[in-house]
């Protein structure tokens, strides 16, 4: 599956936050696919298959991302975590409210640095 | 003479070590030698505990008060649903059920999933005080450094996830 485009903008200002990082998991973004994604009512988990011909990041996981997402009241926090070096996971957690009935994929959105 | 939680206030309690779950406790308080205990939809636990069941609880926290005679009006909309209460479960399943946050170490050693959160969540009160937006930070709970990330709400740092990296 492609990533839908919550997926994608969280994934670029994530990629943003480390320079020394960026051309190494850039890479890894080329030609990567959505294995799995799972709302848990309390954000989602959307399982990553990045492009492991790419070199292997030294990061274990980024965060430092926000978004506000439509039906919430308040921001969504964004950690991507990295595993064994390469891309794994992307987490998105709302806070205090339950996500159980966004549908993620086709939601409005915007990004907070 | 009893830790009590009169009917003219209401209080959040907040373990920050326990040997057992406080969400067990109140929804099994006969096992609560003296102890009352009942959950208000929506407000959280109403407890009254004897002062030495609060000592074997742990350091229990008042974190704040709402709602002046509130017993008369489960319902109230006037109270400040902000102040923590008991997670809500999706909450911590998302939370504690990935194993890749490796928060398994933290949930044993406060006897439960809610208790470890109320711990992460008071860390990051006591770390980050009052504000306003965002955050992501470090805390120690119990040993261990974790990372926790979310919001304020009403001035309040609440959790959106956690993990040890």
């Amino acid at each position: 599956m492609p990533l839908n485009e919550l997926e994608k903008a969280v994934l670029e200002a994530l990629l943003r936050k480390t320079p020394n990082e960026l051309h190494i998991l850039e890479r890894q973004l080329k030609e990567i696919d959505v294995s799995s994604r799972r709302n848990t009512g309390g954000g989602f988990y959307c399982k990553l298959e990045p492009n492991k011909i790419a070199e292997p990041s030294s990061a274990k996981f980024i965060g430092g991302v926000f978004a506000d997402v439509e039906g919430l009241s308040h921001p969504m926090a964004f950690v991507l975590f990295i595993k064994e070096g390469f891309i794994d996971t992307l987490e998105g957690a709302a806070t205090d409210e339950n996500t159980a009935n966004i549908d993620f994929s086709n939601v409005r959105f915007e990004i907070i640095e | 003479m009893a830790d009590a939680i009169t009917s003219s206030d209401f209080y959040n309690l907040t373990i920050l070590q326990a040997g057992k779950d406080i969400g067990d406790l109140l929804s099994h308080p006969g096992e609560i030698p003296g102890a009352i205990a009942s959950v208000a939809p929506g407000l959280g636990p109403i407890a009254e505990l004897p002062q030495a069941v609060s000592g074997a609880l742990g350091v229990i926290r008042a974190i704040g008060t709402v709602g002046a005679g509130a017993t008369d009006d489960l319902s109230n909309p006037n109270a400040d649903t902000t102040v923590p209460q008991l997670p809500d479960q999706n909450k911590l399943n998302h939370i504690f059920g990935n194993p890749d946050h490796n928060l398994d170490p933290v949930v044993q050693q406060f006897g439960g999933q809610s208790a470890a959160y109320n711990a992460i969540e008071q860390a990051a009160i006591n770390g980050l005080g009052s504000g306003t937006g965002t955050y992501t930070t470090v805390v120690e709970v119990g040993g261990a450094n974790v990372t926790v990330t979310g919001a304020y709400v009403n001035g309040v740092p609440r959790i959106g996830t956690a993990f040890i990296p």
